[in-house]
């Protein structure tokens, strides 16, 4: 190592315990040791490079691809939607050479409805019913984007289809988180998985179908595909495997205590370590695992003593202390 | 077509370093889940292997390659999350089994807002603070994986650092008045 030769100021964990960063030095000094990946996780990364073939390489590539013509897509249809509203205000822009497929719908649309368009169009709002003749700026987008898309849909290879892929998961999570939708997301999901079955974001499409489904109620399928999904390696991962714990606990809860006891190690953010902690708890209850139940009974109430299953939990453990051991 | 015996070369570069870099992508993410960012640095490292000459220690170049990959990673991942309304990642390290739950639970608590106030600032200065602060490294050191003078690691680093005390004042006002996090849970 160099020796420094510029003065460099003391590590806030090695400084003074007094003074004004002496909170800032206990915090520092607590901060814990990420650790190594496991030995496991290390050689499949090994053998993946021997491979170098992987598939997540080239998946992320794909990604990033998406990323660039979703921001390209996103900028140009908000360019759309701008010049469309201008027109509205009674412009002359149109004398600008546009493409064809932006001057349609914008014959269609007339300019009827100009006095209520002054304001700023929503830009990601998609219309749900996009071949509507109204002259909304979000469906001339639309109308325009579709245009554009229509001749690329067949190729998932190619970059415009990667765009049209991202665009349909767009709608689809602006449905189901925006509007709340579920049925119509699903719908999106269905459409988009029939042309990009394989697409570079099909995981990302399965874990918005587990979203819809458990918003509509249907357990069982969300579990379904919850148990297909490699939760280890997606974004969320943590939060679905203790949806996928909460939903194997109604049927089988030997199963749902290895997904338990996974995520009470993991330092999970407080509310899913709640939930976790608590199912486990129930779990245990349920295959009589009597002291390991108590013992994450009463570790729930030191952890979340304000928590939501704080009853329960009280209720549950008076019932452990009434029966006889 | 990469040859064999650098292949072979790279093969024990990876035996040897894969666990220290692996653990530097954990602090860097500040997540536990972090093979394929692993994957990606040596992905750079297979590339860029035949071209180390050994100017900085193998270590301080797997380190600089890390700080890249990571800011790449974060700022792809902001992208992603600002279009497609994604919520944002949790800070998700592992705990450490060999302490007491109460150190534990201390330790995790004292990690989650270092890392929050981490994540309001601007990926270099995040970069630099965990270098720096979390893994000890010099200002010589620093200078050589970010590829600047030692001045400006110093002058970087005092404004990275009352940035820090601005949001941590901000996001946690009675931890910064100096109450024990462990006091503080809500």
């Amino acid at each position: 190592m160099a020796k420094p030769s510029v003065e460099a100021p003391r590590r806030w964990a090695e400084s003074s315990p007094v003074g004004d960063d002496a909170p800032l030095t206990e915090l520092f000094g607590a901060v814990h040791d990420p650790g190594t990946l496991p030995t496991a996780e290390l050689r499949r990364v090994r053998e993946q490079l021997r491979s170098d073939r992987s598939p997540s390489r080239s998946a992320r590539r794909a990604r990033e691809l998406i990323l660039a013509f979703s921001m390209l897509l996103l900028g140009s249809s908000l360019a759309l939607a701008g010049w469309g509203a201008s027109v509205w205000l009674g412009g002359r822009s149109q004398s600008i050479a546009q493409p064809a497929s932006v001057t349609a719908p914008r014959k269609a649309g007339n300019t009827a409805s100009a006095p209520r368009q002054k304001s700023a169009p929503a830009p990601l709002a998609p219309s749900s019913e996009p071949e509507a003749a109204t002259p909304e700026p979000t469906a001339l987008k639309e109308k325009a984007l579709s245009n554009v898309e229509r001749p690329v849909l067949p190729s998932p290879a190619s970059s415009s289809a990667l765009a049209a892929e991202a665009q349909a998961l767009e709608r689809a999570l602006v449905k189901l988180r925006r509007e709340h939708d579920a049925q119509g997301a699903l719908a999106i999901l269905d459409e988009s998985h029939a042309l990009f079955e394989k697409g570079a974001l099909a995981q990302e499409a399965q874990v918005a179908r587990v979203d819809a489904l458990l918003a509509l109620g249907r357990r069982a399928e969300a579990l379904a595909l919850l148990e297909r999904l490699p939760l280890a390696h997606i974004g969320r991962g943590g939060e679905l495997q203790l949806v996928r714990a909460e939903l194997r606990a109604a049927n089988d809860c030997g199963l749902a205590l290895g997904d338990f006891d996974a995520l009470v190690t993991r330092a999970l953010a407080a509310p899913l370590l709640e939930r976790a902690l608590y199912g486990r708890a129930a779990c245990e209850l349920q295959v009589s695992d009597r002291s390991q139940a108590e013992q994450d009974l009463n570790r729930y109430l030191t952890r979340f003593p304000q928590g939501r299953f704080v009853a329960e939990v009280q209720k549950q453990l008076a019932k452990l202390h009434d029966q006889p051991r | 077509m990469m040859k064999r015996a650098e292949m072979l070369d790279l093969d024990r570069v990876y035996r040897e370093h894969a666990p220290t870099v692996s653990r530097w992508v954990r602090r860097l993410t500040g997540r536990s889940d972090s093979s394929d960012t692993l994957q990606e640095v040596f992905e750079v490292v297979q590339r860029k292997f035949g071209k180390f000459r050994g100017d900085a220690q193998l270590s301080t170049w797997l380190y600089a390659i890390t700080v890249r990959v990571v800011i790449a990673q974060r700022r792809k991942a902001k992208l992603r999350r600002l279009l497609f309304a994604q919520v944002q990642a949790q800070f998700d390290l592992d705990l450490q089994p060999s302490e007491s739950p109460a150190d534990q639970l201390m330790r995790q608590q004292a990690t989650r807002i270092v890392y929050a106030v981490l994540e309001q600032l601007a990926e270099r200065d995040r970069a630099l603070l965990i270098s720096f602060e979390l893994e000890g490294m010099p200002i010589a050191e620093i200078a050589v994986i970010f590829g600047v003078t030692e001045n400006n690691v110093a002058v970087s680093l005092h404004r990275a650092r009352e940035r820090f005390r601005t949001r941590f004042k901000q996001q946690f006002p009675e931890e910064a008045r100096g109450l024990k996090h462990g006091q503080t849970q809500r």
